[in-house]
């Protein structure tokens, strides 16, 4: 039996419609996703290139540092500064040297020593006035 | 129709020409496409720092840039340019603005080019090459850029980035110390060379440790591919291969700079009153053969070794040998000694201080009679010494020679050690036993006589001479140590001990080198006064002399032996008398610089009358 012609349904029915929606904002999406990530890309890339740069720059810095301390610490530069100042440093004469014996624990001479032939000093908090 | 025919016939051409750049000349346009945006660069390794036992910097490194300039894009702006960069790169801004003026050169395929290439200056430091960015983007033209039109405001512009820098960065290695131990470290010359296609200035070792070790300390070169956009700027996200540089390896020497600073400053002196042709120094761990100072002069600031002549750079320890004179004579004492043929206490006839041998005349500088062997080395008798020698005989003294170390190289890593002259007993004459004891008809370095010297000191054992401690990483990781190495033992304990004895005697008051003693350390040593060869006729130079003295101390525990040695001295030239005072300073300073214990207990300070210590 014919179809009756005035109410014959759309090819294009609702569903078809919210598919080719779906679609085309998947398509959409993915595109604006993918221009998103490239955007993303080259800016994480503009970045990675700033902080190279900055870290250039900082080891050169250091570098620099570096070689300040290096020439301050220099034994010629120490030496004239200690006479420019006339600071009257020397090395430390023989009698000035303290030489302490670092005996073995079972060593004689410690095992002969009495309490108090090595005096240990202690700093004593000081006493209020009343 | 023919509107159809029209344009079918342009798609056609346009689709053969497609073709034609897409297939045809596929190849072309690609490579010209990739020229366009691919670069590579190199990335230019770190060489590793010259440090001493105690970890002061001798020699470091600091990036720098070479700065360039394009005059075809300046104009006429030269010399406003010049004046804004001129004082970053230290130059006169006239001598600048000339070198930015526009010139043409003919290249090698004879057409007329333009050069956009003019180098400004090399080793320019990071921060003075950041000034002339900045001062480059504050240029002042005297006009509103902004409000001109496109084209002349792009001129403008274009002037800023006439001067650029090259992509590979360089160094500039930096001697923090200036000329302390410069002959250790030596100095580096630039090398220009080519990484596929990328010109690369590289430091090379020319000199010293630098050159020796110039491997270690270079380092691995880095890489990387890039993409950069139509204004040149890289683009990160297509960067293929980045390949880090491997940064050099540190050297630390077992130089310590304290000791020498002495030793320099001792030389300094000396000189200041002999004015010797030169003079150097070498102080030495006789335990383990470390070298703790080695001093020369004339000297050279490695900062600007261009400044100096080739004489004033040469290290004279290992690249000089002397005829070494009565310090050799510890050589024959003491091979006599260890095979028994003589003991301390026998007595030989020293003939009055002349004695004939083989038809010539041995003298000595004063008329001995008879002396023991121990007076011998005490007076430094030539005519002892000989009878002494002739007791060993000539193969065995030879045999004591050469495994003693001398007339081979010593094997310190420096560049230019000689061996000396050590003849075989086949090529020796009849006078030669007589003469090679007292130091003369042979050579040696003064390196090589300090070794020889520490042998005695350390118990008979020759130590190869350590100047490299040990290599490390930026880190401070250890990746390589030296350990000391006895090449032989020469001498037997007992005969060392004797020997030990026999040259305290040298500095007592009947020695030979009274000026060498010390107050508060046992000092053993020997001098060594030896007539220098002429060099335009045979026999010797009237008046000139090579002077010395090797010593060590504490005598009975030696922590250093010190070798000081003049050429040429004026105003006195025995080695006692010239060498003697300098040895005395560096010993008495490096002695209380590194705490030895005094040979006798010293009442202290409290037991003692106030007095200046020092000033």
């Amino acid at each position: 039996m014919p179809r009756n012609r005035k109410k014959q349904e759309s090819p294009l029915s609702v569903g078809l419609w919210i598919r080719a929606a779906l679609l085309c904002l998947v398509l959409g999406g993915t595109a604006m996703g993918y221009v998103w990530q490239k955007s993303q890309i080259h800016q994480l890339g503009t970045e990675v290139r700033k902080k190279e740069v900055r870290l250039e720059l900082l080891r050169g810095d250091n570098e620099r540092w570096q070689q300040l301390r290096a020439e301050m610490r220099s034994t010629q530069k120490l030496y004239d500064r200690v006479r420019t100042l006339g600071l009257g440093l020397a090395m430390p004469q023989p009698e000035q040297v303290l030489r302490l014996p670092d005996l073995p624990l079972d060593a004689k001479e410690l095992k002969q020593s009495k309490l108090g032939d090595y005096r240990t000093v202690t700093n004593k908090p000081r006493r209020r006035r009343p | 129709m023919l509107l159809v025919s029209l344009i079918t016939a342009g798609y056609v051409g346009l689709g053969v020409r497609l073709v034609d750049i897409q297939v045809l000349q596929h190849d072309k346009h690609a490579a010209h496409a990739l020229d366009n945006t691919r670069r590579k660069v190199i990335h230019a390794s770190r060489r590793g720092d010259i440090l001493d036992t105690r970890g002061t910097v001798l020699a470091t490194s600091r990036i720098a840039k070479t700065v360039c300039a394009d005059p075809s894009l300046m104009g006429n702006h030269q010399s406003l340019v010049a004046r804004a960069i001129a004082p970053f790169l230290r130059r006169d801004a006239a001598d600048l603005a000339k070198r930015m003026q526009r010139r043409v050169y003919t290249d090698a395929a004879g057409r007329q080019r333009e050069d956009k290439h003019v180098v400004l200056a090399r080793k320019v430091l990071l921060e003075d090459w950041q000034g002339i960015t900045n001062a480059l983007a504050r240029l002042d033209f005297g006009v509103d850029v902004k409000s001109l039109p496109r084209k002349e405001r792009l001129g403008y512009y274009n002037v800023r980035r006439a001067v650029f820098c090259e992509r590979v960065d360089s160094q500039l290695r930096v001697y923090p110390s200036g000329s302390l131990a410069a002959h250790v470290t030596g100095f580096v010359g630039v090398r220009d060379l080519e990484d596929s296609g990328v010109p690369v200035a590289g430091l090379e070792g020319k000199h010293g440790i630098e050159r020796m070790l110039d491997s270690e300390l270079e380092g691995v070169r880095g890489w990387s591919e890039i993409e950069t956009d139509r204004r040149r700027r890289e683009v990160v996200a297509f960067r293929e291969y980045d390949v880090k540089p491997r940064d050099g390896l540190n050297v630390v020497l077992t130089l310590d700079a304290n000791v020498q600073y002495i030793a320099e400053k001792a030389l300094e002196t000396l000189c200041a009153k002999h004015t010797p042709a030169s003079a150097c120094a070498v102080v030495v761990d006789p335990r383990t053969g470390a070298i703790l100072g080695l001093a020369n002069r004339p000297t050279f600031d490695p900062n600007q070794p261009g400044d100096s002549t080739a004489a004033n750079r040469r290290n004279r320890v290992i690249t000089d040998s002397f005829e070494p004179g009565s310090t050799f004579k510890i050589v024959a004492v003491s091979g006599a000694l260890n095979e028994h043929a003589v003991r301390l206490t026998d007595r030989f006839h020293c003939e009055n201080g002349r004695y004939y041998f083989a038809g010539k005349v041995l003298r000595d500088h004063h008329a001995y009679g008879p002396m023991s062997v121990r007076e011998i080395i005490t007076k430094s008798s030539n005519i002892g010494t000989a009878k002494v020698a002739m007791k060993l005989g000539a193969h065995r003294l030879h045999n004591y020679i050469s495994e003693l170390g001398f007339g081979q190289r010593s094997g310190v890593p420096l560049p230019g050690e000689v061996r000396g002259i050590l003849h075989p007993v086949s090529r020796w004459s009849k006078l030669s036993i007589s003469r090679i004891p007292m130091g003369h008809e042979i050579a040696a370095t003064p390196l090589q006589l300090t070794m020889a010297m520490s042998a005695m000191a350390n118990g008979g054992n020759l130590m190869r001479p350590l100047l490299v401690d040990r290599l490390e990483d930026r880190d401070g990781n250890v990746v390589m140590q030296y350990k000391p190495t006895v090449v032989r033992k020469v001498i037997g304990d007992e005969t060392a001990q004797q020997m030990v004895k026999t040259l305290m005697t040298v500095v007592s008051e009947e020695g030979t080198a009274r000026q060498a003693r010390l107050e508060n350390y046992a000092v053993a040593g020997k001098t060594g006064t030896a007539q220098k060869p002429s060099k335009t006729r045979r026999g010797y130079e009237a008046g000139k002399y090579f002077s010395s003295f090797i010593g060590f101390l504490p005598a009975e525990a030696p922590r250093l032996c010190i070798g000081v040695f003049v050429d040429e001295p004026n105003d006195g030239y025995y080695g006692g008398v010239v060498a003697g005072p300098a040895f005395k300073v560096i010993a008495e300073k490096s002695a209380n610089y590194l705490g030895l214990e005094p040979s006798e207990p010293v009442e202290s300070l409290s037991e003692r009358k106030p007095r200046v210590v020092s000033r």
